[in-house]
């Protein structure tokens, strides 16, 4: 049973740790819990659906969600949040205002495709094959595969460019990345386009393991990877990698060893453990600076 | 040599808190100009103001002729005025090779980031030696050299250093004019804020005075080092 919910656990942590990445961004440039996020995860799924069920090929729709969430993210920011930081707005507001975004979707998202759980088209095999006493799907193997390429994709692109270097400047110190010439709202922008994105593969991903998105996915899922975000250190990379599927993996324990019914409030328990005991998280960075 | 930056009427407001009321300075290409004054005078804010990071409530700023006044911050660093500001502001989480690329972000010349390197690892050997470590764990002086560094990186045509040797040992403070004067030498323009006004004012072909937002005296380097006023009131009566 450990090697089940394990691969169980790994499969669904994929799309927190993916979720986890977009919160960690945005905390990473504006020091703002994006309280929007979950929604735009939520969105990807919808479309995606909607899209496969209304016959698109399974390209297009991944095409059509990625690309409606990352314009979401893009005028999120454009609309709401940049006009906000040219008023110097305060953090309160900032997040009064994410969490209207948020409501704002959720409530568009149940107009425009109602308030019934949509099925999600079976477009992957799902041949198991048996590992020890456990099985595994491709779609479970595909999930936890592209989830690592992703990640690996975006950590190159933080690390080894010159707007992941401009993502980085303004985390540690907007002012200085503005006298090196980063154009800070463009670099800004992008990382919301970016963290959308990813929330977007992660509805999908969703979607496929469960079969169908609801309204419910948006905030049981928000929640849990904020919590990844802040059990791994929110504001760090690879710590919401780890920590989302370190959520993953604990839930799925706790469903098989315990108990399924409660295994949404693991995501709340870790989250107050954290909270308690290490606030910075697993790979959290103390600010090193000098006077 | 024709005038590299000219500010008219300049003002700035910190909502009701008017740090500026009006001043007029310029700095010709190729020389280094110091602007002295006491804590709270607007020198740092002046500095800001050319680089687009605080606003400009009235008046002009033009660089080579053209009127950057309300550009963008990124706009100007890429027209080369490139500010080294007060406290450092180094990426305490970044190495100090991450720093020094940072300051060439606007270059896309390789072979230009590659001279720049080079030559600011001849003025600070040491951050030669300490390339690879976190910038946030080097001592303060180490740290103010990186700051200089990487405002260089960027190939400046106007360099403004905010208090350079802020914090410093007199013998490390000694170093740092000298090798202002290096990059000085090496063909850089230099406008300079300094606490230590003697110093600044003996390496400077031109002085201003800013005293609670206005400018009230100018001259030459040597002029205003001899001036009775300025040396009793920033000298210390030497
Ligand atoms: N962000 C700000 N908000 C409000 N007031 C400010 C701000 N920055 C500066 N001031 C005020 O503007 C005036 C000029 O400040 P500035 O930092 O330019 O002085 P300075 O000459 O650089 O002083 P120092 O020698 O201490 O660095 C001061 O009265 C200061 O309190
Ligand atoms: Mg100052």
């Amino acid at each position: 049973m450990f090697l089940q919910q394990l691969i169980n656990g790994l499969t669904i942590g994929s799309s927190y740790a993916l979720v986890a990445v977009g919160y960690s961004m945005v905390f990473g440039v504006l020091e703002l819990t994006n309280f929007a996020h979950s929604s735009v995860f939520m969105l990807g799924g919808y479309v995606a659906a909607v899209a496969l069920r209304g016959g698109l090929p399974l390209w297009l729709a991944v095409l059509l969600s990625i690309g409606t969430c990352a314009l979401f993210g893009m005028l999120t920011d454009r609309c709401a949040l940049m006009p906000m930081r040219k008023r110097g707005a305060s953090r309160v507001s900032y997040l009064i205002a994410t969490i209207g975004i948020s409501t704002f979707l959720q409530n568009l998202i149940m107009l425009v495709f109602g308030s019934e759980a949509i099925p999600f088209k079976e477009v992957f095999p799902r041949t198991k094959f048996s590992i020890g006493n456990a099985t595994m799907s491709y779609l479970q193997v595909f999930t936890i595969l592209l989830t690592l390429v992703l990640m690996a994709a975006t950590s190159l692109l933080v690390y080894k460019t010159k707007i992941g270097a401009s993502m980085r400047a303004i985390a540690q110190n907007q002012t200085a990345a503005k006298l090196m010439g980063v154009n800070t709202d463009l670099v800004i922008t992008f990382t919301f386009l970016l963290g959308s994105a990813l929330a977007a593969v992660a509805g999908i991903m969703f979607g496929m393991y469960y079969y169908s998105v609801d309204l419910q996915m948006g905030f049981t899922v928000g929640m849990k990877t904020f919590a990844s975000a802040v059990l791994g250190g929110i504001g760090s990379l690879p710590g919401a990698v780890v920590g989302g599927f370190t959520i993953g993996v604990l839930e799925s324990m706790f469903a098989g060893y315990v108990s399924s019914g409660f295994k949404d409030a693991v995501g709340f328990i870790v989250l107050i453990v954290v909270l308690l005991i290490r606030p910075a998280g697993l790979f959290g960075q103390k600010k090193i600076s000098k006077v | 040599m024709g005038e590299l930056l000219r500010i008219e009427g300049l003002k700035v407001n910190y909502g009701n808190i008017k740090a500026l009321h009006g001043i007029d300075l310029v700095v010709e290409e190729g020389q280094i100009v110091t602007l002295i004054g006491s804590n709270g005078a607007g020198k740092s804010t002046t500095m800001n103001a050319i680089s687009g990071i605080v606003k400009t409530a009235e008046g002009k700023i033009l660089f080579r002729g053209q009127d950057i006044t309300g550009k963008s911050s990124d706009f100007i660093v890429k027209n080369g005025i490139i500010l080294a500001p007060e406290g450092r502001q180094i990426f305490p989480r970044m190495t100090v090779h991450e720093n020094l690329m940072m300051g060439a972000l606007t270059i896309k010349d390789r072979a230009q980031v590659a001279k720049s390197l080079e030559e600011v690892f001849e003025l600070f050997p040491i951050l030669k030696e300490r390339d690879k470590q976190i910038a946030g764990t080097l001592s303060g002086c180490e740290q103010q050299m990186l700051a200089v560094g990487r405002a260089l990186m960027g190939s400046p045509k106007l360099l403004m250093l905010d208090e350079p040797s802020l914090g410093l040992a007199p013998l490390i403070i000694k170093e740092i004019f000298s090798l202002i004067e290096r990059i000085h030498k090496m063909g850089t323009t230099i406008l300079l804020v300094e606490q230590n006004a003697k110093m600044a004012l003996s390496i400077s072909d031109y002085g201003y005075v800013l005293e609670t937002g206005d400018i009230t005296m100018q001259g030459k380097g040597s002029d205003l080092l001899n001036d009775p006023k300025v040396r009793a009131a920033y000298l210390g009566g030497m």
